[in-house]
């Protein structure tokens, strides 16, 4: 490399960098005033009275990002309707209220629900964690599923996971009984070897009580087992003694 | 972040782009 070549770069670097200031200097206000009056325009249809849209950052920059202030009389709802609908203005960056981390427009997003027991759901409607006859050992086909299911229900970890045995109703219902709730505990054991946490799971066996909807009770499609996300209990962090004011 | 450091980043990339794609056709040139 020729010696002039760093110094034509570092040249470059800094002609391309003052050609986007001045670019910026020349549309960038008036971007940011037309942005502002659409985004008036939309507080003003969602009914976010006394809300403040400013397209400026706190060096007095104009940018495309709007922050919100005011309208602490108005609900979540309201407040979160205004915010996404300015989000939604063509242009528009981002959106946060004064006073606020949190990105606003990613309210929604970020407190959808844990979708495991839909996932393990539609795992097990087209198949089915079969056993071998009248026995609690999981058979060798279905240890796929379970892996499969062991991954679904890894987001839900600190959710109390109920696994229910179900048989048909040949046989005795005490053996029926047994055999469900021994099936239930060897689907957990499956789990825990996948490293699902064995106290947050529960099991059950039903014998033939609970025949699948539109079944009769001795058809063998009822030998299955059920899983339910029953709670989910939110990571709290570890307790810490703070002493008080004295 | 305002719209001059958006614009100078965007500019910034161009010009890396930019300068990639002329070393390229150059050393191809060169052969």
């Amino acid at each position: 490399m020729a010696p002039r070549q760093p110094i034509l770069i570092a040249l470059g670097v800094l002609a391309s960098t003052m050609l986007a200031v001045l670019g910026a200097k020349i549309g960038g206000l008036a971007m940011a005033q037309r942005l502002q009056a659409q985004a008036q325009e939309v507080v003003a249809r969602q009914g976010g009275h006394g809300v403040t849209v400013r397209f400026q950052t706190g060096n007095g920059w104009p940018t495309r990002h709007a922050v919100l202030d005011g309208g602490k009389h108005l609900n979540d709802a309201t407040r979160a309707s205004t915010a996404r609908a300015i989000a939604a203005i063509p242009g528009v960056g981002g959106v946060r209220w004064f006073n606020a981390s949190a990105l606003v427009a990613r309210e929604q997003e970020a407190l959808r629900p844990l979708h495991c027991q839909d996932d393990v759901a539609a795992l097990l409607r087209a198949r089915t964690i079969r056993f071998e006859e009248s026995s609690a050992a999981i058979d060798k086909s279905s240890r796929e599923l379970v892996d499969e299911v062991a991954t679904a229900l890894r987001p839900c970890l600190g959710s109390i996971i109920s696994i229910t045995g179900h048989t048909d109703s040949s046989g005795a219902e005490p053996g029926n009984l047994a055999l469900s709730q021994e099936r239930a505990d060897a689907v957990r054991d499956a789990l825990v070897q996948r490293g699902i946490p064995r106290d947050g799971i529960r099991t059950l066996g039903m014998g033939s009580g609970m025949p699948v909807n539109g079944l009769e009770p001795d058809d063998p499609a009822n030998r299955r087992i059920e899983f339910a996300v029953i709670a989910t209990v939110p990571l709290k962090p570890t307790p810490v003694d703070v002493p008080g004011p004295r | 972040m305002p719209i001059w450091m958006e614009l100078s980043i965007l500019a910034l990339i161009a010009y890396g782009i930019g300068l990639a794609l002329g070393w390229a056709v150059i050393s191809r040139g060169g052969k």
